[in-house]
């Protein structure tokens, strides 16, 4: 069929221009992309923050639709991490979900300038259309340094533009840029040593016809240290032998030709940065190299580290405590308005009990969760992160793990579903999976309301001093990591056995933390909680509230009618599992709702405790509530030793479906999801009967 | 960065660890060990014969600035870096960088704790020097 002129011309431009987005770890990528697209892809002052790739729209000066794909950054086109392997298969045009790229923007941290220029030669021997965003130029000014734009730009061929994303500088000039005609990229550095240039064609004889335009990828083909991977990225395994070959006939005359040759691209690189770079002759020690002394020393660093945790856990206690009573007010007084406005029955008891004793017993931490995140979030992005990673190698290190595996560890302390993600920036597999298994441990925000539940039980309902509770949580907390680092050593001896990989990691400059940015995650993640809590918390709260309504008991007394109901016929079928723990059916009903999600432990217990309080909800009320719960002999049912026990229980345990299914997604197999399932949730009843046996046997 | 001479460096008999360095060395390296995969990072990083790097510190890493970045580096990466010395070069020519030296650290005029843990680390390390 063919098209009218103008109907050609609306054709292309209804069809979207394909832009990747690449760069060094940390270089500012995805900041360039939420300031392109409005999006609010979660930006940090550390590397590895991108693990996927992001994609997002914006239309350039001619109003054309422009596809931009943010990438995990990486240093080289030859992948050493899964996440380097996706920025990698974009650009060779590999991955079957992703267009091919028409273009490529190459953001570069201006302050690095020679780190960042050798992907982009790599990118302009590619061949595909580039821009280079110089990004940070405020801070290369700042240190004094002067940049000549136009000769970069002359001497590499494609347009350089500087920037400052975090401002959204710059951004005008890249879309004039991308609304104007590119040109390919060119080959920068066409020099190798002589040898590798013989090799180099006579493997590019053998590539296909139809595949020629790959030929330009021989000489990372040949450069690689096992081609074997990047062989089947670019579908050319049949040239495997003769690759080999050629890398035996060059090791054999020139033992380091692979150094040779990338040393003769860097000092390409450093002559051109010298000749447009004119640097600030004398550079003192900067305050990052003067904080990095303190941080970093083997005993201040670690003063440092847990002054920080203790600070953290003492804000969440001190700092949340006020909204958190606000809050509880709020939802008490709902219900007891409620309670005078609809008549007693199952709607009046369903409103009340199951979604405000169920929901709100959950929504009233929202406070202290985001003090949590607030804190984490200053980690993020002032850069201390990456330091952390170094501060922890050698302990890392005993276990055999790298220390970069503690940054997934640390992420997973707001969520173990980005953590496990996140484990993807590690280049050896095994510590990889090591990593996976182990990150559930790492306490998730998601235990908090639990730790602040049964910390408030366990200090008799009354309040305790913020010390002692932030004390508590820190130990549970540390007890996490402890479990994770003694099951990593195990995996490490048993599974997995292997040196754990060197730590190398580019130290990014230490930063005034953006406000802006740490509320925006906030925000985000206080939209992630509200909304679970506003559909899976709340629709668990309606059935298990129906589970203790029905079937209906005669009589008013509420104990009877909840060891009658569906609930209490559950409980007492699974009691005798868990009676050793010293953990009534109630607990037990509270554990099976928490394999969906934690925080259900809270809101089932707000269920099922409901109408025993003083007054119907809220956390103080509902540990008064579990106090006055009795065994049929009269014993309380929640003493210290029990709360300790089920403390101890939600540290170790894994309970979390999403969890289980992110770490089936990420390991392709489902042995691994279970397995982990299932050594977690069996070392936490095993630790949990040892504990309260102890104790009992103690007197306690 | 100013560069070397272009011959090859096949004897350096002044090699040793970048960990033994002292705090505001400039250093040149001479080689990466290790296995191919991590030296072939490791070069793409700039860790490259000849290329120019700064000691910054050690403590619980080594941070050294190569190719213009800071890096952080584990102690076992650390040993397998040698470098040797680049004093006999002109500072401060083709773009190369003055770096005030921070004694702290250097071996032996340190704080008495990092003396203990520099002679104690030494020590595990099977160094006599």
């Amino acid at each position: 069929m063919k098209l009218a002129p103008g109907a050609r011309e609306c054709a292309r431009l209804a069809e979207p221009t394909n832009i990747a987005l690449v760069g060094n770890p940390n270089s500012g990528k995805s900041t360039l992309f939420n300031a392109l697209t409005g999006l609010r892809q979660k930006v940090a002052n550390y590397p590895g923050v991108t693990i996927e790739k992001k994609i997002g729209v914006f239309f350039d000066l001619h109003g054309r639709r422009c596809q931009l794909i943010d990438l995990p950054g990486t240093y080289s086109l030859l992948p050493s991490a899964p996440d380097e392997e996706i920025t990698c298969e974009v650009l060779f045009g590999a991955r079957p979900d992703t267009p091919v790229p028409d273009a490529v923007v190459c953001v570069v941290d201006a302050t690095h300038l020679e780190r960042g220029l050798y992907l982009v030669t790599q990118v302009l021997d590619l061949g595909l259309p580039a821009i280079v965003m110089l990004n940070m130029m405020d801070l290369l000014e700042e240190a004094g340094d002067r940049l000549d734009v136009a000769e970069l730009a002359a001497r590499l061929g494609c347009p350089v533009i500087p920037c400052q994303a975090s401002r959204r500088k710059g951004l005008v000039e890249l879309r004039t840029a991308l609304s104007q005609e590119l040109s390919p990229g060119r080959s920068f550095c066409r020099q190798c040593p002589a040898l590798v240039e013989e090799s180099l064609a006579r493997v590019a004889a053998d590539f296909p016809e139809e595949r020629a335009e790959r030929r330009r990828l021989c000489a990372l083909i040949l450069g690689a240290p096992d081609p074997q991977r990047l062989a089947e990225v670019l579908a050319v395994t049949h040239l495997l032998p003769s690759l080999r070959e050629e890398q035996e006939r060059l090791e054999a005359k020139m033992p380091d030709w692979r150094q040779q040759t990338i040393a003769m691209r860097q000092r390409e690189i450093r002559a051109l940065t010298a000749e447009v770079l004119r640097k600030s002759p004398v550079i003192g020690r900067s305050a990052t190299d003067r904080l990095d002394h303190w941080v970093t020393h083997p005993v201040g660093g670690w003063l440092i580290f847990l002054g920080i945790m203790g600070t953290m856990f003492l804000a969440v206690f001190e700092v949340g405590a006020g909204p958190k009573d606000a809050i509880n007010a709020l939802f008490a007084a709902s219900a007891a308005r409620l309670e005078k406005l609809l008549p007693a029955g199952d709607l009046r008891d369903l409103l009340t009990e199951g979604v405000i004793g169920g929901a709100g017993n959950v929504i009233v931490f929202l406070p202290q969760i985001l003090v949590l995140f607030f804190f984490l979030g200053l980690l993020e992005d002032s850069g201390y992160m990456a330091r952390a990673a170094f501060l922890m190698d050698k302990v890392m290190s005993r276990v055999g793990l790298q220390g970069k595996a503690f940054i997934p560890l640390l992420a997973s302390h707001a969520c173990a579903i980005p953590g496990i993600l996140s484990a993807r920036t590690l280049s050896d597999p095994r510590d990889r999976m090591v990593t996976i298994l182990v990150a559930p441990f790492a306490s998730c925000s998601a235990r908090l309301p639990v730790y602040v539940l049964m910390i408030a039980a366990f200090f008799g309902g009354r309040p305790g001093t913020g010390l002692g509770e932030a004390g508590i949580v820190m130990s549970l907390y540390l007890l996490g990591l402890a479990a994770a680092f003694g099951f990593a050593w195990l995996l490490k001896r048993s599974f997995f056995r292997g040196r754990p990989a060197p730590l190398v990691l580019e130290l990014p400059p230490y930063r005034r933390p953006s406000l802006r940015t740490i509320s925006a995650q906030m925000i985000s993640r206080a939209g992630a909680f509200l909304r679970r809590a506003g559909t899976t918390i709340v629709a668990i709260s309606v059935i298990l509230w129906w589970l203790t309504a029905y079937p209906k008991v005669s009589g008013e007394d509420r104990s009877a009618q909840l060891a009658g109901s569906f609930a209490g016929q559950i409980g007492h079928w699974i009691e005798p599992v868990i009676r050793p723990l010293g953990f009534n059916w109630k607990i037990g009903i509270g554990l099976i709702s928490a394999q969906a999600a934690r925080e259900n432990f809270v809101s089932t217990l707000g269920v099922l405790y409901a109408g025993q309080s003083e007054r119907g909800t809220g956390p103080t009320s509902l540990s008064q509530a579990l106090l006055a719960d009795r065994w049929p002999d009269g014993r309380p049912v929640f003493t210290p030793l029990v709360c300790l026990t089920i403390l101890l229980f939600f540290v170790f345990s894994l309970q979390c479906v999403s969890t289980v299914v992110t770490v089936r997604r990420e390991t392709a197999s489902w042995r691994w999801a279970f397995f982990q399932f299932g050594y977690m949730t069996f070392f936490a009843y095993v630790i949990s009967l040892a504990v309260y046996q102890a104790g009992r046997a103690f007197g306690l | 960065m100013s560069l070397p001479a272009e011959e090859p460096m096949e004897v350096a008999p002044l090699a040793f660890p970048l960990s033994e360095a002292s705090v505001g060395a400039q250093l040149w390296i001479h080689s990466v060990t290790g296995n191919p995969r991590e030296c072939y990072r490791l070069h793409e990083m700039g860790f490259c014969q000849r290329a120019e790097l700064v000691k910054l510190s050690h403590g619980a890493m080594t941070v050294c600035l190569v190719c213009g970045a800071r890096v952080g580096l584990s102690a076992a990466v650390a040993r397998r870096i040698l470098v040797t010395s680049a004093s006999g070069e002109s500072p401060g020519s083709d773009g190369c960088v003055e770096v005030e030296p921070d004694h702290s650290h250097s071996p032996g005029e340190g704080t008495f704790f990092c003396r203990i843990l520099d002679r104690f680390r030494r020590r595990k390390d099977g160094w006599t020097g």
